[in-house]
Formats: structure tokens, sequence, C-alpha cells
């Protein structure tokens, strides 16, 4: 299969203001997009998913690393040509009108006057901003901004779509919009890449995840072998005695309370069927022994604790103690 | 070609956001400095009115390109405009061109109107309106042209505020570059000289286009003067946008 993007142990550190110092935003990254495929690109805040995509495009250097794109350089207009870019936060010129801006885009994708009109008028349909298409764009919400500038990715038809969270600044109904939009795009074989925080989203749509965590790639996973490729079992317990619980979390397992039920996670071939004895033994009734489908969620907080050290729950208990701390209201709860 | 879309796109926006609010100031002036100096002897006022006129035309434009050009490439960048752009299948040269070509146009239509306001005042005062004013104000307009270059040049790598400066700083001295010879050559200092020398070689002489005294006092314009300062004008303007590109291309967008 032909590999559109290809990125070769590339790395790019930015001066930090003081003391020209480098801060190091992506590290050894390496991977590849094949074509027709839809990549999602995931990562924390600040993780480097805008500066490789800027990368791709050709508006940043990186240091070090080789990346190709349709075989070509970064930024070239052979590159170009072949690709749709959705910046992050999009932001056009204010006194255009919307209709204005894409008609620009097209006519900048080398379409000519009629073609560029009609294809403008047909994109605005598409991303539902027809009703507004004579409307200067300083007028428009982040969310409206956020449908044009997924227009004026789409203008040309391109074969390869760089979206940077394409749901930023959505309303449910628009990210439902946008995803209808982007399998619509899927389906015809174009190549998608985007960097998103949603990953429910991303879980429906895309076939492979990088997740990015502090500018190195951690993991790169198939999407449609999620669930098939831990084996892990859900064992979901009702009346299980608290020591017994406290028993199972001092021999390791994962222990999760939902409604009254106990859900325990054990891993297929490791003594499930002597815990499982013994668990019904001390009183407590097996109602269901299920595989255990692995969220993305899951991968990409584990990726992300393994680096901090600390579990997610941790951290959030944590700023939320740090948080109350801050205010009288701990004070006046605790004595 | 696509810079002249980017050039119709920057023209457009340079209106809509209002820079002919300019224009109506400058009517203003020269309608409110008719008025003051309407006590004056009947022979003078008329000069005065050309004076004012004419140098306010270069001046208003100088502000305009000032204003506008330091601006207009960096609030690209800064709102990340320009990233969705240079995505799309165009050179960054284009890109340049088209913001250089934005600006003169948008001059061109400034110069215009102003003059058309210029040539009204003239005749509803004694001043008399002269064709060869237009010589004066096509020189001015060269003027700017060199200094639109400039500011899309300084634009190309440093922020709004340095490139206002960088430009005012330019203006002037370029302006200066005859009295530094003159000087020099008065002092007879080896080092002024070289000053002046370095000075006409990297800084436009803007004192070419400098005709409106000798139009003002019907002092003669020769016509090899203007071809020589035309062909100055847009050979300055090539070379500096071929250095901006080259800065240009190596910039990038973080
Ligand atoms: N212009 C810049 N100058 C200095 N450092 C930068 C610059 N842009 C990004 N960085 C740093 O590089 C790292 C990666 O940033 P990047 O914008 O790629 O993150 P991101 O994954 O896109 O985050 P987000 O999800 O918030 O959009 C961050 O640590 C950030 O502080
Ligand atoms: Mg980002």
């Amino acid at each position: 299969m032909m590999t559109v993007l290809e990125l070769r142990s590339v790395s790019k550190s930015y001066r930090s203001d003081f003391l020209f110092r480098r801060m190091p935003a992506l590290t050894d990254v390496t991977f590849d997009v094949a074509a027709g495929e839809t990549f999602a690109y995931l990562g924390h805040n600040g993780a480097g998913k805008t500066t490789t995509i800027k990368s791709l495009l050709g508006l940043i250097r990186v240091d070090a690393g080789n990346i190709r794109v349709f075989g070509h350089a970064p930024g070239t207009m052979a590159a170009k040509r072949r690709l749709g870019y959705l910046p992050e936060n999009p932001y056009f010129y204010d006194h255009l009108t919307a209709r204005e801006f894409l008609h620009l885009a097209a006519r900048l994708n080398d379409m000519n006057r009629s073609d560029a009109k009609h294809r403008a008028d047909q994109l605005l349909a598409l991303v539902k901003m027809d009703h507004k298409a004579n409307v200067r764009l300083r007028n428009f919400s982040k969310g409206m901004l956020q449908r044009v500038g997924l227009a004026q990715a789409l203008i040309g038809d391109p074969e390869l779509l760089v979206l940077d969270e394409p749901m930023g600044g959505l309303d449910p109904v628009g990210r439902y919009e946008v995803r209808r939009i982007l399998e619509e795009l899927k389906s015809r074989g174009k190549t998608l890449f985007m960097s998103s925080h949603i990953l429910a989203d991303v879980e429906t749509l895309a076939d492979r995840a990088a997740i990015l965590n502090g500018g190195t790639l951690r993991r790169l996973v198939d999407l449609h072998e999620l669930g098939h490729q831990e084996r892990i079992m859900d064992l979901k317990f009702t009346q299980l005695s608290e020591a017994m619980v406290g028993e199972l979390v001092r021999r390791g397992y994962p222990v999760e309370r939902r409604a009254e039920a106990h859900h325990v996670l054990v891993e297929e071939h490791f003594a499930m069927a002597g815990l499982i004895d013994e668990l019904v033994r001390s009183g407590s009734r097996l109602l269901r022994a299920a595989p255990h489908r692995v969220s993305l969620e899951e991968i990409f907080l584990r990726e992300v604790e393994r680096d901090v050290g600390q579990t997610p729950e941790d951290l959030l208990h944590r700023t939320v103690d740090e948080l109350v701390g801050a205010t009288s209201v701990k004070e006046e709860s605790t004595p | 070609m696509k810079s002249i879309l980017l050039a119709t796109t920057t023209f457009r926006e340079a209106v809509r956001d209002r820079v002919f609010g300019l224009v109506a100031a400058f009517g203003l002036l020269l309608v409110l400095s008719t008025v003051i100096i309407s006590p004056l002897t009947v022979g003078a006022r008329g000069k005065i009115v050309t004076d004012i006129g004419l140098a306010s035309i270069s001046l208003f434009s100088l502000l305009m390109v000032l204003f506008v050009g330091s601006g207009m490439v960096h609030k690209e960048i800064d709102r990340r405009t320009i990233m969705t752009i240079l995505s799309k299948p165009i050179s960054r040269l284009d890109y340049l061109l088209g913001k250089y070509l934005g600006l003169w146009a948008t001059l061109f239509v400034m110069m215009a109107a102003m003059t058309l306001i210029f040539a009204c005042a003239c005749a509803l005062t004694e001043a008399e309106w002269k064709p060869t004013y237009l010589v004066a104000l096509g020189m001015a307009l060269c003027e700017m042209t060199v200094v639109t270059a400039v500011v899309v040049f300084f634009s190309s790598f440093t922020t709004p505020v340095l490139t206002s400066l960088f430009t005012l700083a330019t203006f002037i001295v370029g302006h200066a570059i005859g009295d530094l010879e003159r000087f020099a050559m008065v002092t007879g200092s080896a080092g002024m000289e070289r000053a002046a020398d370095i000075s006409r070689f990297v800084l436009p002489n803007l004192d070419l286009f400098n005709v409106r005294n000798a139009v003002v006092h019907d002092l003669p314009v020769h016509s090899e003067h203007v071809v020589w300062a035309v062909v100055y004008a847009l050979l300055y303007s090539a070379v500096l946008l071929a250095i901006s590109d080259l800065l240009f291309r190596r910039r990038e967008f973080k």
C-alpha cells in the first residue's frame, strides 16, 4: 500500500525565551500513514501534536529526522497540492465573508473562477454555513470558524486531510455532523490525519492511533484489534465482602465497583477458575464473565500515567485537593 | 497569478478596515488649512494651499503604508491565517508579492482619491491647478512604491513595531542622503564620505523623488530625471523584494 506520510526520527525543539535553552517538543518520532487510512494523533496538551502537524506542512523545520509527504519534502508545491489543512482554533480574514474566503481558498487551489464559486457554495452547504455565506468572518463564533476551516481544507478535494483538532469548539450537533463528513471522506478513500482530544470520536473513526507523550511516540494502536489483543476477562460479582475486596486489591487485581456489583479484571489464563471458585465459596455470586474490551481511553491514560508515575485518579484527587485546600471550604469541613 | 488573488484580498481587507478614513482626514486638513490661512494675501494663499496639499498627500500616504503595512504580515502570523494560506499550493514569494501588490493598490487608490480632493480644493480656492502637479504626485507614488517594499522587507523578518521604526528611519535617512553627501563634501571628512557612500548604496535615495518645490515654484523638471526616478524605484523595490523572499522563505511559523 502506498505511504502518504512518512516520519523518520523526527525531533524538534523550541528555544525558550530565557537563557537560550532549547526545550524539546518532539523526540525521535517515527511512523507512517498509509493511503486511505484514518490516523488519529493523540496526546495531552503540549504533547507535540501541533508541532508535528506544522512540520508536516513545512511551516516549521525539524531539527533532525526526515519527513515525506507523498514522497515529497514538506511545504513543497507537489506536497501541498495534494493536501488540505485545518489549523487548530482557525482564524481567518476579519473582513471577508465566508463565501469570499472559500472562493479565495478555491482559487489558491488552482480552480478557475466559476469552479471556485460553485465549489465554495457546495462546501458552505456541506458544513451548514450557507445561511451565513455573506456574513463577514469577524462576526463568526469559534465553532462557526471551525466549520469554515473544515470547508477550506476540503475545498480542493485533496487526497490527504491534516486536521488539527477537527472537533474543537463544536457543539454536540456540530461534532456529529463533522464526524459524518469525516466518515464520508473515509469511505471515499481519503487519508485522514487528525489530532484530537475526543477519544470517543477517534475510536469510532480511526483505523490507527498514535499516542504521544511529552514529545515521544509511546504507542501505535491498531483500533481494529482493540479488545482482542489484550486477553483480559471482566468478572462481575455481587455480594463481594469488603474484606475480600481488600484481599483482591492486595493481591494486585484491579477491582472496580459499579452500582451494586464489583468488577474484577483477570488475565484469562491466570488462575481464573481458581479465583472464581474462591470468591463464590466466600459467599459472593458471579453474575457474568466476559472478555474485557480495552478502550482507547484506558490505553491512553495508561500511557500518560506511566510517564507521570501516578494514576489519573491520583492526579485528579491531588488537583481537587489542592483546589479545595486553596479555599476556606476545607477549613470549615475539617474540624 | 496567485499573488494577484492575495493582493485583491489584502486590498479588500484594507478598504473594509476603513483605511480610507485617512483620506477623509486629509480632506478635512486641507479644508481647515485653507480656512486658517484665508486672511493672507491673495497670491501667497494659492501657493500655500498647493504646498500643504502636495506635502500632506505624501505624508498621509506614508502614514498609511507605515500603519497598514507594518501590521499586515504580522497580523496574519499572529492569527495563524498565514498557516492556512501557506498550506495551499502557493509559494512564499507569491505570498509576499501578494501583500506588496495589495498594499500598493491601496496606496494608489488612496493617492488618487486625495489628488481628486486636492484638485477640488484648488478649484474652490484661488490656487491654480497645474498639470505638473501630477508629475510631483507621480514621483511621490514612486517614492511610496519604494517605501512599501521597505515595509514588506522589514515585516518579512521582524515585529510590527520594529517594522514601523525601521521603515521610518529608512525614510528619514533616505531623505538625508543628499544632505549627508553635501556635508561630507564641505567637511572633507573621509569618514563622512564613506558613510554617505554606504548609505547611498544600501538605502533608497528618496530625495530623488522630491520635485514638489520645483513644481510649486514653476522650476523645470527634466524628463530624464523622471524616467530615471521611475526606473530606480522599480529596480530598488524588485531587489528589496527578492531579498525579502530569501528571508521569508527561511521563516518558521510557530
Ligand atoms: N512557538 C513555540 N515556542 C516555544 N515553545 C513552543 C512553541 N509552540 C509549542 N511549544 C512547546 O512545544 C510543546 C508541544 O506543543 P504543541 O503545540 O505541539 O502541543 P499540542 O500537542 O498541540 O498541544 P494541545 O493539545 O494543547 O494543542 C509544548 O511543550 C509547548 O510548550
Ligand atoms: Mg495543538
